[in-house]
This record gives C-alpha cells, structure tokens and sequence, in this order.
C-alpha cells in the first residue's frame, strides 16, 4: 500500500489522458461533434466504478471468510470511491446528454438502471449506519454487499439490451455491434479507465489508511 | 457651432444610418443569435464542462480527507500537543 509507482503511473496515464484526449483525432459525427472526447471522461467514471464496486465485493467475501475487520474497512472504503465516481458518471452524463441528446434526462434505460443501482450502493451505507455494533456491521454490509453486486450486473449490462437504449453499443445482440467504438479511441479510452480506476484506488487506499487509524484500538484486539 | 453641437450631430446621423442598415445586418443571418457558447466550436465546451465536473469532484474528496485527518490530528494532540513543546 505504501508502494508509489503505481501513483506515478497514475499521474503519467492521466496527464496522456487529458492532453491526448483533447487533442488527438477523432471520428467526425453529426450531433455528438467535439462531445466524443467524453468518452475518455464519462465512460472512465462508470468503468471506474465497476471495478472498485468489484474490488469491495472481494473484500466483502474475504470478511466473511477470516473474520478481519481490516477487510470491512478495505470493503466500506471501495464503496465509497465508487459512489463519488458513479455521481460524477451521473452528472457528467446529464451535461453531455443535455447537448446532445437534447435534454439531461430522457428516462433511458441505461441512465435508470445505473441511478438504481446507485441506489442500492447508497442504501449500503444507510444500512451500515443504522448498526452501531461494529461486529455485526461488518457481516450484514458483507452480505448486503454481496446483493447489491449481483443486483448491478443484470441493472447495468442485461436490462439496458433488453429495450432500445440511447446509449450506443446498447439494444440488440452485442455480437452483431454495428456501432462498436471506433478503433482511433481505444488506446486513449483504455488508457483512460487505467488511469482514473487507479486514482480512485490511490482515494480509496487514503480513507483506508485515515480508518484504520481510526479503528486503531479495535483492530488491535 | 460648437463642438458639443457637432458631436451630437454626427452621433444622431451614425444611429439613423445604423438603423436604416439594421433589417438588412439582421436577415444577413439565418437565425437570430443568441447566446450559445457551448454549442460553438463543435461543441469542445461540453467537454470543457465534463472535465471541470470531474476536477470539482476530485477537490470536493479532497477537503473532505482534510477534514477527517484534521479531526485525526486534534485527536492525537491530547497526548503530544505541539503547543507544549515550544
């Protein structure tokens, strides 16, 4: 944890990200015009998400394997990154859909189903706030956890290609995807969700170590 | 004449000159303008916006670390406060 070239690289993939992103070409569409550079901005945040929301589901099953409150903090602490990363998802989406799609919410199905499972994420820490023994917490969060991740997958990538969607890539078998990211994007978008996943990590691992300070007296028992 | 007459003169006749030319400078344009910045330049502003969202973020997580390890700090100057020692 106290290892810091994954910091370094951190800044070095995010700085390409911003200076790349902004400046190298990209496919030229009617309406969304200049607005695909969001794609190394919005998308990131979503896909950042994901794999810290997946990161806490690890440390939510390990707690309930060995027992160590460590892991419930490590697990609480994810969650919370991912949430700040699933509002900025949110709102930036509105921006751009706002100019795009011509209003900042048109109740498409994509955008319902992530501000639900947002929901379920948020509902996660009511819970843990509703239980002051710190015990007992910790194994209800785990297995609430646990729920709430099942819960995403089919909300985010099962449902939304159930209907027409007006997300590109979503409605239909993604097999036969006419409207798959262009190649130019890629190295910059992968670049991207490298980046901002391991700010969100470098986040997550600072509320971590103010914790576990925090809980100094109890993890030492 | 003075000069202030002057002065008014050639201001009264810029306006009525201004004026005769206002329908022709307006129907030159398709539409009316409006203010719409962030539509201009193919839309680069949206991504200015998006971008700004997110740093506003990133500085928002970081007056709340600040906060929580002030609050970690008060807590340890009780057993060895800095003030004592100077």
């Amino acid at each position: 944890m106290r290892q810091s070239w994954w910091k370094i690289l951190c800044v070095i993939l995010l700085c390409f990200v911003l200076i790349g992103g902004l400046l190298l070409p990209v496919p030229e569409k009617f309406i969304l015009n200049e607005t695909i550079r969001n794609i190394y901005f919005h998308v990131p945040m979503w896909f950042g998400m994901m794999i810290l929301f997946t990161i806490s589901l690890v440390y939510a099953i390990r707690y309930m394997r060995f027992n160590q409150l460590k892991d419930d903090v490590y697990s609480v602490q994810f969650i919370n990154v991912g949430l700040i990363y699933g509002v900025l998802g949110l709102v930036t989406g509105m921006e751009w859909a706002k100019y795009t799609w011509g209003t900042a919410w048109s109740n498409d199905p994509k955008q319902l189903a992530s501000a639900l499972s947002m929901l379920i994420y948020f509902a996660y820490i009511v819970l843990r706030g509703a239980l002051p023994d710190y015990d007992k917490r910790a194994r209800i969060a785990a297995v609430y956890n646990v729920f709430a991740f099942a819960l995403m997958i089919p909300l985010l990538f099962i449902l939304p290609r159930l209907t027409d969607s007006l997300h590109p890539g979503n409605g239909g078998n993604p097999g036969f995807n006419t409207k798959d990211m262009a190649p130019e994007l890629r190295p910059v978008f992968y670049t991207a969700v490298l980046g901002w996943t391991l700010l969100g990590t470098w986040v997550a691992t600072l509320l971590i170590r103010i914790k576990l300070i925090e809980y100094k007296n109890i993890l030492n028992d | 004449m003075t000069k202030r007459n002057v002065q008014k003169r050639f201001a009264g006749a810029l306006m009525l000159l201004l004026s005769c030319l206002y329908p022709f400078i307006s129907t030159a344009q398709q539409r009316p303008e409006m203010a719409d910045i962030l539509r201009s330049n193919g839309k680069i502003y949206i991504v200015v916006l998006v971008i700004c969202t997110i740093f506003v973020g990133i500085i928002i997580t970081l007056f709340y670390l600040e906060r929580r390890i002030k609050k970690l700090e008060n807590n340890q100057s009780d057993i060895t406060s800095p003030n004592q020692i100077s």
